[in-house]
Formats: structure tokens, sequence, C-alpha cells
């Protein structure tokens, strides 16, 4: 069983977010997508914390933190 | 055009007649998307006769893009030799304190987290930039080195001249070997596991006038928040194949950050999100039928990248609207697929410049000449010697 408590989730900053997609085509579980807009969505409880979307992201908005069980 | 072709326009318009309708506050102006929608309802002829410009817009990474930049002399003054904004290398070739910011221009080998596009969206959000130059130095121009921060405002020029921006469409690229790829259109994970396309269909400027009737030299357009001009046909324009592109030009200090952001994409380099919008007049029936073309209805290619030869396999032709639609069928596998593109942003660039157009402050530009659509790319057909 995975330790929810050591995963690093993921922080997406909408300030720097340009919409494109490249993050969704790094996201196997669907945490990342697209709302009706065309902008990005993000599903924190689907995120499994693989991390694969920072180092896609090319502007830089998606960062990582570790969930603290206190 | 021959007199039955002529017969067979019914519903044509002037740049004029479209301007005075923009000034008055009577012209009806839609976006691409809307555009499909009176079509589908009300057909052609209508929308010929009642639709005076369909507003396009389009937001991707744009590597040929950069600006042109004149900074005012020190005393003593320097012929710069070489030039760094913000540590990121500029061309110069030019006058003396002319030099050229390329957007994928990279401040280190080692990593691209900066480069040419961090600078000018830096310059946009009013940051200080440090401007450092070296030079031998002449009689008429003694000093040897400069090291100045400067803002946006300190420049005399600050001119953003991209050379190949808004292509026509872009193909959906895919990996059939058995390791990651970093491409400059992304990640591509081995064994078909993703794909990734650009541009953004239905929205596209180019794909509305793919024969030129109304895109030229002089046309006023959205670029990066500002108005800006295109100036010619871009690099590689391949108007036979599908793939045309623009150059533009337009003055930075105008400009939004919002629509001019520095791109680094892993593997490959740095790059800029440049926002594009054209307006087309709706002049005739033909223009209206490109006008409401759907993602259906637009085509390009799956592409296999993972040979590193020019002429990658071409899969199969597919559509924006599967393409849009998050995933795709290749050799019966669901694959999915993310644009590099943002439609979301393609549709306010449309809408803003609808906007402007029906607030009277934008009226349309008549092209001094159209671009060719007769010509087409070629690969280097040399020898290496």
């Amino acid at each position: 069983m995975i330790d929810i408590q050591s995963i690093e989730k993921i922080n997406l900053d909408f300030s720097r977010c340009v919409h494109c997609g490249l993050c969704l085509s790094a996201c196997k579980t669907e945490a990342l997508g697209h709302d009706f807009e065309k902008r990005i969505l993000f599903r924190e409880e689907l995120c499994i914390g693989c991390h694969l979307c920072i180092e896609i992201c090319p502007r830089g908005a998606i960062s990582s933190f570790r969930l603290n069980s206190n | 055009m021959s007199e039955k072709n002529k017969r067979e326009i019914k519903y044509e318009k002037t740049y004029e007649e479209i301007n005075q309708k923009i000034i008055s506050g009577e012209a009806v102006v839609v976006t691409a998307e809307e555009m499909i929608n009176i079509v589908e309802k009300h057909g052609i002829k209508y929308a010929a006769k009642e639709v005076d410009v369909v507003t396009t817009g389009t937001f991707g990474a744009m590597c040929s893009s950069g600006a042109f930049f004149n900074i005012g002399q020190p005393d003593p003054p320097i012929k710069m030799e070489r030039v760094f904004l913000n540590g990121v290398e500029a061309y110069h070739g030019n006058a003396a304190a002319d030099f050229y910011l390329g957007v994928t221009k990279s401040r280190s080998l080692d990593n691209y987290d900066y480069g040419g596009g961090h600078v000018l969206e830096d310059l946009l959000k009013g940051e200080s930039i440090q401007l450092t130059a070296e030079s031998y130095g002449t009689d008429c121009y003694p000093r040897k080195s400069l090291e100045v921060n400067v803002k946006l405002e300190d420049f005399n020029q600050a001119i953003l001249l991209n050379p190949r921006n808004s292509m026509e469409r872009y193909v959906c690229a895919v990996n059939s070997s058995d390791h990651i790829l970093h491409t400059y259109m992304g990640k591509l994970l081995p064994n078909f596991q993703n794909g990734t396309f650009g541009g953004v269909g239905e929205l596209s400027p180019l794909i509305h006038d793919p024969s030129f009737q109304t895109i030229g030299v002089g046309t006023n357009i959205f670029l990066g928040g500002a108005q800006g001009l295109i100036i010619g046909e871009g690099t590689q324009h391949n108007p036979m194949g599908g793939y045309s592109t623009l150059m533009v030009k337009g003055d930075l200090k105008k400009m939004d950050p919002d629509f001019i952001s520095g791109a680094s994409i892993k593997g490959y380099g740095n790059s800029c999100f440049i926002g594009i919008g054209v307006p087309i007049p709706v002049i005739n029936e033909n223009i209206a039928r490109s006008c409401a073309i759907r993602d259906e209805e637009i085509f390009t290619d799956v592409v296999d990248y993972s040979t590193g030869e020019l002429n990658r396999p071409i899969l199969r032709k597919i559509s924006y609207a599967e393409l849009k639609s998050g995933s795709i069928d290749l050799e019966g596998r669901k694959i999915n697929v993310a644009p590099t593109s943002s439609i979301y942003k393609a549709r306010i660039i449309a809408d803003t410049l609808k906007k402007w157009i029906q607030e009277g402050t934008f009226t349309l530009n008549k092209p001094w000449e159209l671009i060719p659509s007769k010509t087409k790319y070629r690969a280097l057909q040399k020898e290496d010697v």
C-alpha cells in the first residue's frame, strides 16, 4: 500500500501556467486535464506524485511539496 | 476572374465598406468558432452577407521569434561586439548599439531554465534587467565595456520581429522507440504511450485564408497583446504543403506578458509562447466558407519522432477534432494526446481582437501585397563536402 503521507504532491501556480497541455501528456492518472473552457484543471485527489508533469512544464508552473501528517 | 466566377460570388465587400461599418459601430464581428455556428445555422450566403470580420487566435511556442533593441549610447560611446541581457547573449552584427535577442538563446548550455523569451517576459513585467556589453574600442567608439541595469522604457526601440510565426497547422508527434524522447514537442514516452500536437485547429489564423485572398504585407493583427503587423511570408512558408507561416513585427513596449511568455522545454531548449490573432475580412463567399472550417475538416499528420532523420515516418492523417478529443486511434491502440498550444489563450485572443474591432479601436489595413500562396518548402539537397 502506498504511504499517502510520504508522497510529494504537486502544486500548480496558475500565475505562470499558460494552459497549453504539455502536462497532460505526462499525467497517467488524469489528475491533470482540461476544463470545458480548455483551462488546465488539477484534481489533487487523483495525483500520485509521480512528478512527470513538473519536468515537462515549459513554464515552471508546477512544483512539489511533501504532505505532512501534522 | 472569369465572368462565371464573378456571377457566382454574390456578396462582396470592400475594405472601405467594412472599415466604415467598424467606425460607425455597425460591423458584425465574430470569432472563428462563432462563424462555424452561423454558417451551420444560416448558410454561407447569409454569413457572407451579414458577417464583416472573423477573428482568429493562436498561442503557442514560436521559436522563430525575438526582438531588435536599440539602447542609447553611454558617454564615452561603445560599438558593442558582444551583448548580454540577463546573461543571455544577443546577436550583434548591426550598428553600434543595435542588437537582436532571439527567444531560443539560452543563458546556460547546461540547462534551459532561462532564455531570450524569459528576458522579453521580464521586460514586459516591468523588471530591471542587466545589460552587459564588450567591445574592442575604436577611435569613434572608445568604450570597451558596459554594465547597466535597464528597464523596457530605457530602450529607444524594442521591436518584436518574428521571422516565422503562426504556422497554419502542426503535426502530432509520437514515439515508437523503446526510450523517452525529449523534443520541442515535449517529452514523448516510448512505445506510443503519449502524443503531443501543435496548433489550435479551427481557431488558427491561416487555416481561414489558406489561399491568401486577404492576408498580406501590412495586415494589422493582434500580436503579443498589442497591435502588430504582418510584414511578409514567414521563413519555411509552405502553403502548397499546408504549412504557411507569417513574418510579423510589433512594438514590444505596448505588449503584455500574458501573451509573450518565456518557455523552457526539457531536453530541447528555450522558446517563447507568442499570442497572435489575425482578423479576416469577409470580402466574399469563398472567405465566408473558409472562415467556417471545422476541426473535423482540418487534417494534419501523426509523425513518428523516433527516427532522427529529416523525413520522419507519417503514420496516419488525423483531424483536429480527433486530436482535441484527447486520444487518438493508432494501429488499433488508443493513445492519449495533448496540445502544445493553448486553446484557452487562443480563444481569449480571438475574443480580444473581436472586442477591439467592435469598439472601433482596430480598423482593417488593406494589404499592400498578398502573401504568396504557391510556394513550397524545400529540404537541403546538397551533399556534405
